[in-house]
């Protein structure tokens, strides 16, 4: 929920919702994430939906606890949580399903015009990845005209989970992320890690620290929305000119320079320039997602948001250097080009570095998580380990055509981004129906 | 001077003037018995003692008293004839123009514009031209001297006494007894019946130019004093003249009383009496000045104001102290009313300027709404040249700015009331203090100007809003007005009405941000309908207006009004076809899952995909060209330029319109030789004619998912139906192929062609539109 907090320091709306005194700038929208409950409040648009009380609670026992509506927050009755097995996370909210979307309706018909929909969630656990593949589904048949995009949260790879079955997890949300998402914004936990000790020097990070890498990037990410200028208004503003083809909708994000404004005892970078900045977005170190590049690798669309002072001249030199330098490899079969958004910084911010940027790409690397997930999964799935809690639920209870469906459709989409790799991707026809 | 003295009576005679005296003395008393005449002579001989030009003073006292003993003998006029010749012989008379001729030479040093040719002529003409047979046995130089003495009737000789008191008429543009105006050679001549010496001729001719030039300056200052039409600076011009004038008839009064003086009382014994000669020397002076003045008077004819201050100040660039003194003391002079009307115009606006002869002028028939522009004019042929062009510029703008401040801007306070404590008087002289108070007024008052209009009538904030909303940098209320109008702009023009889309204007300013905008700015926010021609549908005509009234008209003219509406269309037209795009990406999102059920169309629809996809790259990438590169860069230039808070209200127009040039220029991709603007419609054109095809693509898709299920619950009639699907497929088909190759042939033209242009942004435009090098590696 650091996202949250973060968007009200930017809109300089306090922990209890109250537009802050020094808030008369303007130039910003707030009525993007909030919405007025009467003059003086400003209340998220937000549903918090869990199926165990721990993060809720605490939540509700943060300064910011005043700041939701309560009728939006959901906590499972029994409380028992979905125990890490992305099946109970799934029926359980299925049972739920009337609830949920009583709220979803709720906040839908007080928006004026709405986009669509943003989910925040993990894909390991169970809440995140089965909550949230039913919620994906479901919000993909009631409302069928409006966008979703996803923020989410890969595990570690690298490390021995204490949620053994992630793997199961994590390839069943896949299948609807691929499916049932119109965005999907990869974070990877084990690229948080990396750049939480690599670039601001912590070792073995908090969640809370984690948590405001991410809001980072989601803040990032929105302020073309929320500070309206000239162009990527919306959410088709940003995300149409980088997703071509409707499956490889699986962005990464790079984000340059942290500071201690973001984490705590971050080392500041200050002297930034926007060729800076636009270089480090490039380098794989400043990247959130673990990725491993083959030398055929490239990128099939790239947006770089730059708030700030950003002098369109200095955009404009940094572009050519790029260019001149072939920093950047591009898919052969179309125009791709670097996509600069200049927005402002929010005034009520104080930050030690003129510019700052986020990256938002569309890169065929994306393929190498896919397949180190899909890796782990084919391990587990060989031996057969671990199913038979899923086999409890009645998806699985018959057969487990559920885990090979979501199996086939993420090769189905390893091959699409090879395929985007070659001059032939125009001729590509994909094979399976998600 | 003695040499002469050898005539026959030599032996009685002793060439002394007191013995020649004594005698006649002797004489008249013999003859009269009586004392008055020998006293009246006494005196008589005591004043020819006193003369000083005369040199020759006992020949003349001896002349006459044998011209008296030889009267009383008989015919007295016959004789004098011998006695004269006797007395003077022909060698005196050589010895006397020898010495004349010294004279004049040494004159010549002091005097420089004496015209020898004259005297130079006459002597040739009895030479060459006369073949008198009487001269042949004498030397040709006696004989040239006999004749130029005929000629010039320079045997007789008047008293000098006469001529002077004739040339002081002659000075005061009076013909004197004998010296008279000669209307045929313009200039005073001696009566040439009267003989007089050819030396005192040519002082006489010399000494009455200053009759001439008195007489025309004297003229032309009386013609004009009252002419109301020589304007202000040339009744100053009058009266400048008119005070040398005064001061020339001083002289003459003096001359005069001298004169006067000399005639009547003998005092002058002591002092040195005046003559032609002396006379030339105390005049020389006036005779400058007056020669100086009679070249202004003829110079500066049917010239007024600004003119006629130039023309004289022409003449102050004379390496000649003295000349440059006259001529800059009557410029102080004439140019008094000029400074008056300058300093009412840059210290109050105002022209009071009655005979059009400042070099600002000013049209009343102007609207007030074009003060700025139109109301005020430069006369350049009345700009002083001691002023210079730029410095004249902004004397212009300083009284244009005041005006503009009071009537346009309706603050007085500058005028009325700052204006006292830092006034100086201008007046003709030291033209870098003009510059420097002209400088500073200049900066005061454009400052002054500036900051009303950036305050008062927050013309930043302006400048913003229209970029806000006529170059659509607000793009939240942008987007709400496409997506609003956007449909209904489709239908032919003449079914918009304006109440309907000021309507949704209002709309979109509720719901963007524009909202908070100020009350002011958002009034002047309108929808315009340009005059619908046939076939126009609702895009051709539609576009935003923002009002604009005085003063900040003045800077929003209507010509940059129009450019603004004119790149309004432009941008809303490519903000059409993202918007157009946009839906179309959406439709293949949100359809992509039911259109995987049509395998066989598969590649089709991915085709489709990549050509959109394509289209989308062009689209934005060319908005991020114009939308940062060329709004925001020159709005950066604009914004800096206006920071500086130098120079005038001009110059503030000029950087507006450089700002919506470069805009035009750029955006347009338009330059003096090369349009490119066809050439990008003509792309956006395919893009629109392709989001149609598309839409009929998924219609056609749509209607074929319905056909399947039905087909499956009526399996007789799948064949015909698939055929008939098949058929109705083959059309969308082939225009996806067209409309998409027309768009790529059209792009890949545009990109070389700007590849290899001269502008460097338009190169970058390109480099931009093919950033990974797709076009240009199809094209080999």
């Amino acid at each position: 929920m650091e996202f949250w907090s973060k968007l009200c320091l930017e809109h300089g709306i306090s922990r209890e919702g109250i537009l802050e005194d020094f808030a008369t700038e303007g130039g910003d929208r707030k009525d993007v994430f909030f919405y007025q409950a009467d003059d003086e409040h400003y209340i998220p648009r937000a549903l918090l939906l869990d199926l165990e009380p721990r993060v809720i609670n605490n939540i509700l026992s943060s300064p910011y606890a005043n700041l939701y509506n309560p009728e939006n927050i959901y906590l499972s009755k029994d409380g028992g949580g979905a125990g890490n097995i992305w099946a109970y996370g799934f029926s359980q909210a299925e049972k739920v399903c009337e609830d949920i979307f009583e709220m979803i309706d709720r906040e839908a018909d007080g928006s004026d015009s709405l986009e669509g929909f943003m989910l925040l969630h993990s894909i390991a656990g169970g809440t995140g990845s089965g909550m949230g593949s039913f919620l994906l589904e479901r919000l993909n048949d009631r409302y069928p005209k409006k966008l979703i995009q996803t923020y989410s949260v890969f595990p570690n790879a690298d490390e021995v989970s204490d949620v053994v079955v992630q793997p199961y997890n994590s390839m069943l949300t896949l299948r609807r992320l691929t499916s049932n998402a119109d965005c999907v914004v990869v974070l990877d936990n084990a690229a948080l890690n990396r750049i939480a000790s690599d670039r601001l020097h912590i070792q073995n990070p908090t969640f809370a620290q984690t948590n405001q890498l991410v809001s980072t990037v989601m803040s990032a990410s929105t302020t073309t929305l929320r500070y309206p200028g000239y162009m990527n208004n919306d959410l088709v503003g940003i995300i149409a000119s980088l997703i071509p083809t409707p499956k490889c909708h699986y962005l990464m994000t790079a984000y340059t320079p942290f500071t201690s404004d973001q984490v705590e005892k971050a080392k500041s970078v200050r002297k930034t320039t926007v060729l800076d900045v636009m270089r480090r977005l490039l380098q794989p170190k400043n990247k959130m997602v673990s990725i491993i590049p083959s030398k055929k690798s490239c990128y099939i669309s790239l947006l770089n948001i730059i708030q700030g002072e950003a002098d369109p001249t200095d955009v404009h030199k940094s572009l050519l250097r790029i260019r001149e330098r072939r920093l950047a490899q591009f898919i052969p079969w179309g125009p791709a080009s670097i996509q600069v958004a200049l927005t402002k910084k929010s005034p009520y911010v104080q930050t030690s570095h003129r510019v700052s940027g986020l990256m938002l790409a569309n890169h065929t690397s994306i393929a190498s998580l896919l397949k180190r997930t899909c890796d782990q999964y084919d391990r587990f799935r060989k031996r057969g380990a671990f199913l038979d809690q899923y086999k409890k639920e009645d998806m699985f209870s018959d057969s487990l055509e559920e885990f090979d469906l979501a199996r086939d459709i993420v090769s189905d989409l390893m091959k699409e981004y090879e395929a985007c790799e070659s001059p032939d991707y125009i001729n590509y026809v994909g094979s399976i129906e998600g | 001077m003695d040499l002469f003295v050898d005539s026959r009576m030599t032996p009685s005679v002793i060439s002394d003037e007191a013995h020649i005296s004594d005698l006649i003395t002797k004489k008249l008393m013999r003859e009269n018995k009586s004392s008055t005449k020998a006293l009246r002579f006494a005196t008589l001989f005591n004043k020819l003692q006193a003369q000083t030009i005369l040199k020759r003073k006992w020949a003349v006292l001896y002349f006459l008293m044998s011209v008296s003993e030889q009267s009383n003998d008989g015919d007295a006029s016959k004789l004098a004839t011998t006695l004269f010749d006797q007395t003077f012989s022909h060698r005196g008379l050589e010895s006397i123009s020898h010495e004349t001729g010294k004279v004049t030479e040494t004159q010549n040093t002091f005097i420089s514009n004496v015209n020898p040719t004259s005297i130079q002529e006459t002597i040739k003409e009895p030479v060459y031209m006369q073949e008198d047979e009487q001269y042949y046995d004498l030397p040709p130089r006696v004989v040239l001297q006999k004749k130029v003495a005929e000629a010039e009737n320079t045997m007789y000789e008047i008293s000098e006494a006469l001529l002077l008191r004739d040339i002081v008429f002659v000075f005061q543009g009076i013909d004197g007894q004998y010296i008279k105006f000669d209307k045929t050679t313009g200039s005073y001549l001696v009566d040439s019946k009267i003989g007089v010496q050819r030396s005192t001729r040519e002082l006489i001719s010399r000494l009455s130019e200053m009759g001439c030039l008195y007489r025309k300056v004297h003229a032309f200052v009386n013609d004009s004093i009252d002419d109301i039409s020589i304007g202000l600076v040339g009744q100053a011009f009058c009266s400048a003249l008119q005070r040398e004038l005064t001061e020339y008839y001083k002289l003459m009064a003096i001359l005069e009383s001298q004169i006067t003086k000399e005639v009547d009382t003998n005092l002058s014994t002591q002092s040195i009496p005046l003559s032609l000669k002396r006379m030339l020397v105390s005049i020389n002076e006036s005779a400058e000045k007056l020669r100086l003045m009679a070249v202004l008077v003829d110079g500066c004819a049917r010239q007024k104001g600004g003119a006629l201050v130039s023309y004289i100040y022409m003449h102050t660039n004379h390496g000649d102290p003295f000349r440059h003194e006259f001529v800059e003391h009557i410029l102080e002079e004439v140019s008094k009313p000029f400074y008056e009307m300058l300093q009412s115009w840059i210290y109050e606006g105002e022209l009071e300027d009655p005979f059009e002869e400042f070099f600002v002028g000013c049209d009343q028939t102007v609207e007030e709404e074009d003060l700025w522009q139109h109301k005020y004019f430069m006369r350049t042929d009345m700009q002083p040249s001691f002023i210079s062009p730029l410095l004249a510029k902004k004397i212009f703008s300083i009284g244009k700015s005041l005006n503009f401040i009071r009537y346009s801007c309706h603050d007085n306070d500058l005028v009325t009331g700052k204006g006292k404590s830092t006034k100086s008087v201008l007046k003709y002289g030291d033209v870098i203090a003009l510059e420097h108070s002209i400088d500073a007024t200049y900066t005061k008052t454009s400052k002054r100007l500036l900051d009303i209009l950036f305050t008062k009538y927050k013309l930043m904030e302006h400048l913003a809003a229209l970029k806000r909303y006529l170059l659509l940098g607000q793009g939240d209320f942008v987007q709400y007005l496409m997506d609003q109008l956007g449909s209904g702009l489709s239908k032919p023009a003449n079914t918009l009405h304006r109440h309907n889309l000021t309507g949704t204007l209002e709309a979109a300013i509720r719901a963007s941000n524009a909202q908070y905008e100020d009350q002011d700015i958002l009034q002047r926010l309108d929808v315009r309908l340009a005059n619908i021609s046939a076939g126009d549908v609702g895009w051709d005509v539609f576009s935003l207006d923002y009002h604009v009234d005085s003063p900040i008209n003045t800077i929003f003219t209507p010509p940059a009004m129009i450019l603004y509406t004119e790149l309004f269309r432009f941008l809303w037209r490519l903000k059409r076809v993202e918007h157009d795009l946009s839906a179309a990406w959406r439709r293949q999102m949100t359809c992509a899952r039911t259109l995987a059920q049509i395998p066989e169309m598969e590649k089709d629809i991915n085709n489709s995909r990549l050509v959109c996809s394509e289209m989308i790259h062009f689209v934005y990438q060319l908005q991020y060209y114009l939308l940062f590169e060329v709004v925001g860069c020159s709005w950066d230039v604009l914004e800096t330029d206006i920071n500086k808070k130098s120079g005038d209200l001009d110059s503030l127009i000029e950087m507006h319109n450089r700002y919506l040039n470069d805009i035009t220029t750029k955006g347009f991709l338009r330059t003096s030789d090369q349009d490119y603007l066809p050439s990008v419609l003509k792309i956006i054109g395919f893009i629109l004619q392709y989001k149609n095809v598309l839409d009929e693509l998924y219609n056609f898709v749509v209607k074929e998912l319905m056909r399947r299920e039905h087909s499956n619950i009526q399996p007789s009639r799948k064949g015909k139906s698939e055929r008939e699907a098949r058929e109705a497929f083959l059309p969308i088909q082939r225009k996806l192929g067209e409309v998409a190759s027309s768009f790529k042939g059209e792009l890949v033209n545009l990109l070389a062609e700007l590849a290899n242009h001269k502008d460097t942004d338009f190169r970058f435009l390109s480099v931009r539109l093919d950033f990974n090098e797709f076009y240009s590696a199809q094209k080999k």
